[in-house]
């Protein structure tokens, strides 16, 4: 597909220095062997790069880039199917650990949210450094902190290629407590991420699904010639261009606010629309790739598998509109629907 | 231009739309942009400068951006506003006429559309040329200093009191090799002699599109639009004006709005809701994607097929879960919109090119 960037301001030489980056590197972060573990000289190639670091202020060792460049990062890096924890730990990880003064050198950080019960689903959790655990309660939350190697991780039921672990917040813990806009920043901040991961999987899924069609020969001709093929990729492409402008829209606001919770609706509408779309667009992918594309061999489930975890991260679609629907009931559609088309923060 | 940079002109729009509202100018309808016909209404739009926004100043308009003319036909369709008399003309007539028309046109016609007071059609379909356009029969004959037209063209929207439509018709006979050659489009007046426009009820009992019979009607050569022979490359032109504007989302926005006025229905969930507006305000900001793209003159025929197409749809399923919320419903406004909303919903996939076509046209810009 067309890479759309709706009127964001994004440097074309970082986004092909991405691309080849990526295409080069990805294929060595795949490992089908369990457990997968972290390719550490991956790691420390994008390292160097001061990607894993990208969003993180300058005078916290970081590049201090904005949020239009973790677009680009993350739309790229998901497009070729990098396994890396890059956005963990930039915008969640290293993000949690200097608002609570905590140093981590250069440990690869990684953050659960807990369930109540204490289980807690950490993404990278088992191959990361560091794991910052958040318990919400009423007023806030506790965060605690550990060597991932001091916990018992479990594997068990995760989707294929998906490398979060499961754990439970130990009873005794130091724990720090932080304030509820910050767990709300934190929720935002993974929505964004993972619906920024959604966007660029589901268009490789549909690149994957266009370039199999236009090659596969069968009644004698290519498959792109059906009418039933093309309808679904057509639907599968448009899912994911309306996907990508929700997106870009939120990206757009959360670097004009400089606040994330300022375009909490746009963030909401963008999970939203990416979350939904990842059911469709991937069941369109498959079905135009056939057989081969349910295989190891073939790389379709390199994106459709993540999309689906991200899915389920940060929020449901289904979260999102519950948000969204109760904004609605409070406030009426209009004044919903004017902070939106506005572009004001909230 | 950042999409704050309108929020005074939408506030503009909104405060006046309100006044309008509670001065019983108008009561929100959905589907207000097809069946909303108020004359005074967009004559009144016309002196506030919201109408031929996009056309030059020497040419009687605003010279004013795509995207502002984006800005303002959002917000009248979301008030389900009646703006249907002037929609076709503000829409896809006057940049027709602004990329092909003569002088003598664009002076004729302009100026009246940014007043608000010149009301078109169009006449692309025929009984037996829907998706396939270029199969279209009208004729248009070759008499001394014009042409004589005859045919019949059918779902003409507004014809019954538009003062003129484009007609698409065959100028030359048709080259089966090459069937999109040989045809013209004509400026045709609906009061001309030989013009008969006969109503079609829609099973609403509205009535909003027509059959036009052209029985040798007489147009002067000053009345072709465009060149001899062009007719073909010039509606597809016209195609990704009519195919990406907000109207192909919003037609029942005023359902939605109406129906949740004061809180959620008891029938509905907050998610079903959210998801309605989640997948609007998305649509919202593809459409306007397609704005920025037509100001600044790039291609755009694609993404306007897709919005076209996951636009009429959204806005289907909203009607249909408007019907359900609806239920119960005692309120005989909210019932209406939602009725309103059903009844209209299986012509939002076929206006404009049904949807399978879109995915067709969408399925080729991808393997292109
Ligand atoms: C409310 C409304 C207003 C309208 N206003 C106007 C107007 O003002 N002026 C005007 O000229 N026209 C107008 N139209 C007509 C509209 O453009 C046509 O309805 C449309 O082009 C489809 O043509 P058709 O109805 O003859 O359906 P057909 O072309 O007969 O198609 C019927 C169905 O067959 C299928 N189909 C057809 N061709 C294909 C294909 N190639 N591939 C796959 N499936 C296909 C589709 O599912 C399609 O929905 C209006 C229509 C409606 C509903």
């Amino acid at each position: 597909m067309e890479i759309s960037n709706a009127g964001l301001d994004v440097d074309p030489d970082f986004s092909s220095m991405l691309d080849r980056l990526f295409a080069d590197l990805a294929p060595r972060t795949w490992s089908d062997r369990e457990p997968a573990g972290l390719d550490r000289d991956a790691w420390r190639q994008v390292d160097e790069l001061g990607l894993t670091l990208l969003t993180t202020p300058e005078d916290c060792g970081g590049s201090g880039a904005r949020w239009p460049e973790m677009w680009t990062l993350h739309r790229s890096a998901a497009r070729h199917g990098v396994a890396l924890p890059v956005g963990e730990h930039d915008l969640l990880g290293r993000w949690l650990a200097d608002k609570l003064g905590w140093t981590a050198g250069d440990d690869v950080v990684s953050v659960g949210v807990a369930r109540c019960g204490g289980a807690v689903d950490v993404p990278w959790g088992a191959d990361v450094d560091t794991v910052l655990l958040v318990e919400v309660h009423g007023d806030g939350a506790a965060v605690s902190r550990h060597a991932s190697a001091d916990l018992t991780w479990s594997t068990d039921g995760r989707l294929p290629t998906s490398r979060r672990a499961r754990t439970h917040v130990p009873g005794i813990a130091k724990r720090l407590q932080v304030a509820p806009d910050d767990v709300a920043e934190l929720r935002l901040r993974g929505a964004l991420l993972r619906s920024v991961q959604i966007v660029g999987a589901l268009e490789r899924c549909v690149d994957l699904a266009v370039e199999h069609a236009a090659v596969r020969v069968q009644f004698g001709r290519p498959l792109l010639a059906f009418q039933a093929v093309q309808g679904m990729l057509a639907d599968a492409a448009s899912e994911t261009a309306l996907a990508s402008a929700a997106v870009a829209a939120a990206i757009r606001e959360a670097d004009a606010f400089q606040d994330l919770r300022a375009a909490r609706t746009s963030v909401a509408v963008a999970k939203s629309c990416s979350s939904h779309a990842v059911g469709p667009v991937t069941r369109a992918a498959h079905q135009v790739l056939g057989a081969i594309g349910t295989t190891r061999e073939h790389d379709l489930h390199r994106f459709s598998m993540p999309a689906f975890g991200w899915r389920g991260e940060f929020g449901t679609g289904a979260d999102w509109d519950a948000e969204l629907g109760a904004s609605v009931d409070a406030t009426g559609l209009p004044a919903v629907w004017h902070r939106i088309v506005d572009g004001l923060p909230a | 231009m950042t999409p704050s940079s309108f929020a005074p002109l939408r506030a503009e729009v909104r405060a006046f739309l309100e006044e309008q509202r509670a001065a019983g100018t108008f009561v929100p309808a959905v589907d207000s942009w097809l069946a909303g016909w108020d004359e005074e209404f967009s004559r009144t739009l016309g002196e506030r400068g919201w109408l031929g926004m996009t056309i030059p100043t020497e040419h009687g308009g605003h010279g004013r951006t795509y995207l502002e003319r984006f800005v303002v036909t959002e917000e009248l369709l979301c008030a389900g506003a009646p703006v249907a008399a002037h929609w076709i003309a503000d829409r896809q007539i006057a940049p027709s006429l602004l990329r092909f028309g003569t002088p003598a046109q664009r002076e004729e016609f302009l100026p009246a559309i940014a007043r608000g007071t010149s009301y078109w059609a169009i006449g692309m379909s025929e009984p037996d040329s829907g998706s396939d356009l270029a199969s279209v029969r009208t004729r248009a004959t070759r008499i001394d200093g014009g042409w004589r037209l005859s045919g019949t063209k059918v779902w003409t929207s507004g014809a019954h009191r538009a003062h003129a439509f484009f007609v698409l018709a065959r100028s030359a006979s048709l080259d089966p090799a090459h069937r999109h050659e040989g045809l013209t489009q004509f400026l045709v007046r609906l009061d001309a002699p030989g013009v008969q426009v006969n109503p079609i009820h829609s099973f609403d009992g509205s009535h909003h599109f027509n059959e036009v019979v052209l029985d040798g009607v007489e147009v002067s050569d000053a009345d072709v639009l465009g060149e001899v022979g062009q007719g073909w490359r010039q509606v597809t032109s016209e195609l990704k004006f009519e195919r990406s504007g907000p109207e192909r989302f919003l037609s029942t926005f005023a359902g939605l709005a109406g129906l949740t006025a004061n809180g959620l229905p008891v029938r509905a969930s907050a998610a079903g809701v959210g998801r309605h507006a989640a997948r609007l305000a998305a649509l919202h900001h593809l459409s306007y994607d397609v704005a920025t793209r037509l100001q600044a003159n790039q291609p755009a025929e694609l993404l306007a097929a897709m919005v076209k197409g996951i636009g009429t749809r959204s806005e289907g399923d909203i009607a249909e879960d408007l019907a359900e919320w609806a239920v119960d419903e005692l309120d005989a406004e909210v019932d209406r919109l939602a009725t309103d909303g059903l009844s209209r919903r299986a012509g939002f996939t076929l206006r404009g090119g049904t949807n399978e076509v879109l995915r067709g046209i969408v399925a080729k810009g991808l393997g292109a």
